[in-house]
């Protein structure tokens, strides 16, 4: 009886550690990122939310864009739709001001969207403005790259922008 | 077995410690997993949180801007505001917050859908809710921000300030409940006493903080502004200064001051350097100097404030009636009266412009040139207060009520005079502004109840919340239009204003487009019989044929505060060039003289002021000219004038003589005349007297029209035969042939006044010296006894 029972809890050990030796193969497999990569990733969103609140902080976008959002608020007001061309439209200054603040080896693209908002219906329309970038986004592909988004009301001068709510997308990462 | 026993207790010990191993293996490794997976979500919550919270602080930065914006200056900043235009930010609404306050919590619900969206990989969730913050410690004086956000402006501290409180959720990232208070203000304190003044230029210090600090430990929390020094580089500041004339005395105007220098001292203070040199004044309640002044300071986020170095502005009313009154009676014994000392009708309803000006029948009043009374600042209407001591001492200012009325000086067309004329009740979101044509004027009363008050003093202030509301005050006159009424009510006389649109008068005569006003018993309704604007010539064996003919426009709300009446008093102007005959419709002429007259019904007084003016267009024969008239209706028993002592009667020039009056009715001469009428005629019975005061510029214009013919009259019975009595100022009476040349303009005012034979402010008399009750208080509406306005 004795014997028997000693065997039977070096089977429950048994047991117990095969479960966790799965448990552990499991996890192991299922591990979501490596370290590395992890690394990365923190990086790139804290560098990315840093560039767009700089920019944000020293109202670059007004001082940058204002020209365009206002264009784009006269156009959707009259029009009710988005003025054309606005996705293909580079904006380098935009992209001059991303650059001086962005460390060397980084790549980004920052598209940048008016949100207007109609009152009939309530509901809100998403405009291109245009896009910043420090590559050429034709041929030069992204690899490990974070995206971001972040919303932007207008405070700055000029009057004529004040109050434009803008949706910018950001893209950061490194050359493929 | 003993040893049996321990062997297996070893193995059970043994396989307890590797299973507890292997648990806290696992334990470990979760953990593990657990960092890892807050290392690498944590960035992504900080971010989007800071984020998201940024956004609305700028949300909210950007609609205390446009709120702030369309307060001071909607035009100006129409960039900014115009695109708000369709949220209800209007020209209109330029001076209303709370309209910007729903436009702001529109565009806050319109924000929040699109971070929603945009941040929807994240399952972003967000909501507010409004806060309370206390502003007590910021302002200097019990003060806070709600319902969004709220403005203190035109007092020497002032702000403008946003808050609510932001609640988020990430739901794909498991992050719950996070709030954060956002503050978004700017406080503007302007130092009252400039620290230099010089030839040419002023100097001031200012103070500027920006959003601040949230307290918890008090509650409400309260809040401290942050110095801000971004001023110079970042916003911008203007220094008003109140334009003077040539005599250096203030027009009402401002004037945008040149700024010399700013100069950041650090910690908010700023000093200030501007041209011209301001006149340092003091402070009447306080004794502090101070230079009138407005400053408007914008930061970068386009958040405006606007602050005044004064909260007030104070003058003393001096009143220049007799105590004592001189009368000759009709033995042309001289006779004084002296006035009791409870002269509680003698109540003046004053208008102030927005040139400084102070009116009383449409006369201005002098001033003393001693008083320096700058102008109000930028202030909209509805926030200006007035009031009034009690005994002539600060410590009885009340607030008493205070209405607004839009007042034009115009050429009166017919005549091309100028003539100061009301357009209305006020829009009371507008300034309280000089304009070149358009005036506001505020209306207020100032009453002396006692012989013994011959000052009071006047306080006019204003409400530095720009959410105040008009104020409502209760009143006791009320317009009433419909089919059967045209009436404002007052508690002693109902006044029914009959003309073309409602022509006739209740149980009366259809006067058939003339246009008057008859005085109503206001208990039974009982008429007691038209004043008469004006009359001219006889028809057959009527009197009184051409009068003036048109409508009356009343005034008697504010506009867009419809529900607002009047509380002060209801005005009726009527301008035409028309005159019709009540005997006889359709005999209308254009080819007489042109009328217009300002009908007041004030309430809390006892009279109804009429200021006329009449032009003739062509050159008249008639029989009969009547400046005004007051019909009786029988209601009267006793009769009485006073001389002008212009013209010699039993070749005597006496002033204020009774002559053969007071005299009783009698049936007999069918209409009685008399020379000379002075400045006031009653008719009484003795519950009821009523009398018409005329101005000296009317008595005068009878004597300089009318020459010798000049009378007073009085008709005894109705065209339809009943009893009349009336008491009327004529050029020429009826039986007199006269022509009245074109050209000929005749302007004056007449007050009715209702007296008795006794009660409070009156003496007590019998029915036949009742009218002593009116003599004792003409005076105040005579040119010669306006009052004066003094330095406090």
């Amino acid at each position: 009886m004795g014997r028997r029972g000693q065997v039977r809890i070096v089977e429950a050990v048994l047991a117990v550690s095969m479960v966790v030796a799965v448990i552990l193969l499991l996890m192991h497999f299922t591990r979501p990122l490596r370290s590395v990569f992890i690394r990365e990733t923190s990086d790139l969103r804290r560098l990315g939310y840093n560039l767009l609140n700089n920019l944000a902080e020293n109202r670059i976008y007004e001082r940058v864009l204002s020209d365009l959002i206002y264009a784009a608020n006269a156009y959707f007001a009259q029009q009710g739709a988005c003025p054309p061309g606005g996705g293909s439209r580079r904006l380098d200054d935009l992209a001059f001001f991303a650059s001086a603040i962005l460390p060397q080896g980084l790549l980004f693209r920052i598209d940048v969207y008016t949100v207007h908002h109609a009152l009939r219906n309530g509901s809100a329309v998403v405009c291109p403005l245009g896009y910043a970038a420090n590559y050429d986004v034709g041929r030069v592909a992204l690899t490990e790259a974070e995206p971001l988004v972040y919303t932007y009301v207008c405070t700055g001068d000029p009057d004529r922008v004040r109050g434009s709510v803008l949706l910018i997308h950001l893209t950061i990462g490194y050359s493929g | 077995m003993a040893r049996a026993g321990r062997r297996g207790a070893q193995m059970l010990v043994a396989a307890v410690l590797a299973v507890g191993l292997i648990v806290m293996m696992v334990l470990v490794n979760v953990y593990e997993m657990h960092s890892l997976f807050l290392r690498t979500r944590s960035p992504v919550v900080r971010e989007v949180v800071a984020a998201v919270t940024a956004d609305f602080k700028r949300a909210l930065e950007a609609m205390l801007a446009l709120a702030t914006r369309a307060y001071f200056n909607y035009t100006e900043f129409a960039d900014f505001t115009e695109r708000f235009a369709s949220y209800g930010m209007s020209m209109y609404n330029r001076h209303n917050f709370t309209v910007a306050r729903g436009v702001a919590l529109a565009f806050l619900e319109y924000w929040r859908q699109s971070v929603v969206k945009a941040y929807g990989a994240y399952g972003v969730q967000v909501s507010y809710e409004l806060l309370r913050l206390d502003l007590s410690r910021e302002l200097g004086r019990p003060r806070s921000v709600y319902s969004l956000m709220k403005g203190y402006w035109y007092l020497p501290t002032s702000g403008s300030y946003a808050c609510a409180k932001l609640r988020l959720n990430l739901t794909a990232l498991g992050f719950y409940n996070w709030e954060s208070d956002v503050f978004v203000g700017l406080t503007l304190t302007v130092y009252r006493r400039p620290v230099a003044v010089t030839s040419a230029n002023t100097t001031i210090v200012i103070n500027v903080r920006q959003d601040g600090d949230i307290d918890y430990s008090t509650s409400p929390p309260s809040v401290r502004g942050s110095p801000y020094g971004r001023l110079i580089t970042g916003g911008w500041i203007r220094v008003y200064y109140p334009e003077r004339d040539a005599q250096g005395r203030y027009t009402g105007a401002w004037r945008l001051a040149r700024i010399k220098d700013v100069t950041y001292g650090g910690m908010g203070n700023y000093t200030v350097t501007f041209e011209p040199a301001v006149e340092v004044l003091t402070d009447p309640l306080t004794g502090e100097q101070y230079a009138p002044l407005m400053v408007v300071v914008s930061d970068e986020r386009g958040v405006v404030v606007e602050a005044s170095t004064y909260g007030y502005l104070v003058i003393a009313l001096e009143r220049r009636t007799p105590d004592t009154l001189v009368y000759y009676d009709s033995s042309r014994e001289k006779q004084t009266l002296a006035r009791p000392s409870d002269i509680s009708n003698e109540v003046y309803t004053l208008e102030m412009g927005s040139d400084l000006a102070l009116y009383w029948l449409g006369q201005r009043l002098p001033v003393d040139p001693a008083l320096r009374l700058p102008p109000f600042p930028y202030v909209p209407i509805k926030q200006i207060r007035v009031n009034a001591s009690l005994d002539g001492t600060p410590r009885t200012l009340v607030e008493r009520p205070i209405q607004y009325e839009n007042w034009t000086t115009t050429l009166w067309r017919p005549a091309n005079v100028p003539v100061d004329l009301p357009v209305g009740l006020a829009d009371p979101q507008l300034d309280f502004a000089k304009g070149d044509r358009y005036n506001t004027r505020l209306v207020f009363q100032v009453g002396f109840p006692s012989a013994s008050v011959k000052r009071q003093l006047v306080a006019l202030w204003w409400l530095d919340d720009l959410d105040a509301e008009p104020a409502a005050y209760p009143t006791q006159i009320r317009y009433v239009r419909d089919q059967a009424h045209k009436d404002v009510w007052h508690p002693l006389y109902d006044v029914e204003f009959v003309d073309l649109e409602h022509p006739q008068s209740r149980g009366y005569a259809n006067y058939g487009g003339v246009a008057a006003l008859v005085l109503r018993d206001p208990v039974t309704d009982y008429a007691l019989g038209p004043y008469n604007l004006h009359a001219f010539d006889v028809y057959g064996g009527y009197l009184g044929r051409y009068r003036p003919y048109g409508t009356w426009n009343v005034y008697y709300s504010y506009m867009r505060y419809s529900w607002i009446q009047a509380p002060i008093r209801i005005f009726a102007v009527l301008n035409t060039t028309l005159v019709g005959n009540v005997y006889a419709g359709g005999d209308v002429r254009g080819d007489y003289y042109a009328t217009l007259a300002i009908v007041q019904v004030v309430n809390g007084t006892r009279y109804v002021p009429i200021i006329t003016y009449v032009y003739w267009l062509k050159s008249q024969e008639g029989k009969g000219y009547w400046m005004a008239a007051e019909m009786g209706r029988g209601v009267a028993d006793w009769f009485l004038y006073l001389t002008a002592g212009l013209q010699a009667v039993g070749g005597v020039k006496l002033q204020n003589w009774t002559y053969n009056s007071p005299f009783p009715w009698r049936s007999d001469p069918p209409v009685e005349c008399y020379p000379d009428p002075g400045v006031m005629l009653a008719h009484w019975s003795s519950s009821l007297g009523r009398a018409l005061v005329l101005n000296w510029a009317g008595v005068r214009a009878l004597s300089s029209v009318g020459g010798s013919n000049a009378r007073f009259c009085t008709t005894k019975f109705a065209p339809s035969g009943e009893r009349q009595g009336s008491i009327e100022y004529a050029f020429w009476p009826y039986n007199v042939e006269e022509t009245v040349g074109a050209g000929t303009l005749v302007r004056f005012w007449a007050v009715i006044f209702d007296f008795r034979a006794a009660g409070p402010g009156f003496l007590s008399t019998s029915t036949t010296d009742m009218w002593k009750n009116a003599y004792i208080y003409a005076p105040m509406f005579l040119e010669a006894y306006a009052p004066i306005v003094r330095p406090p």
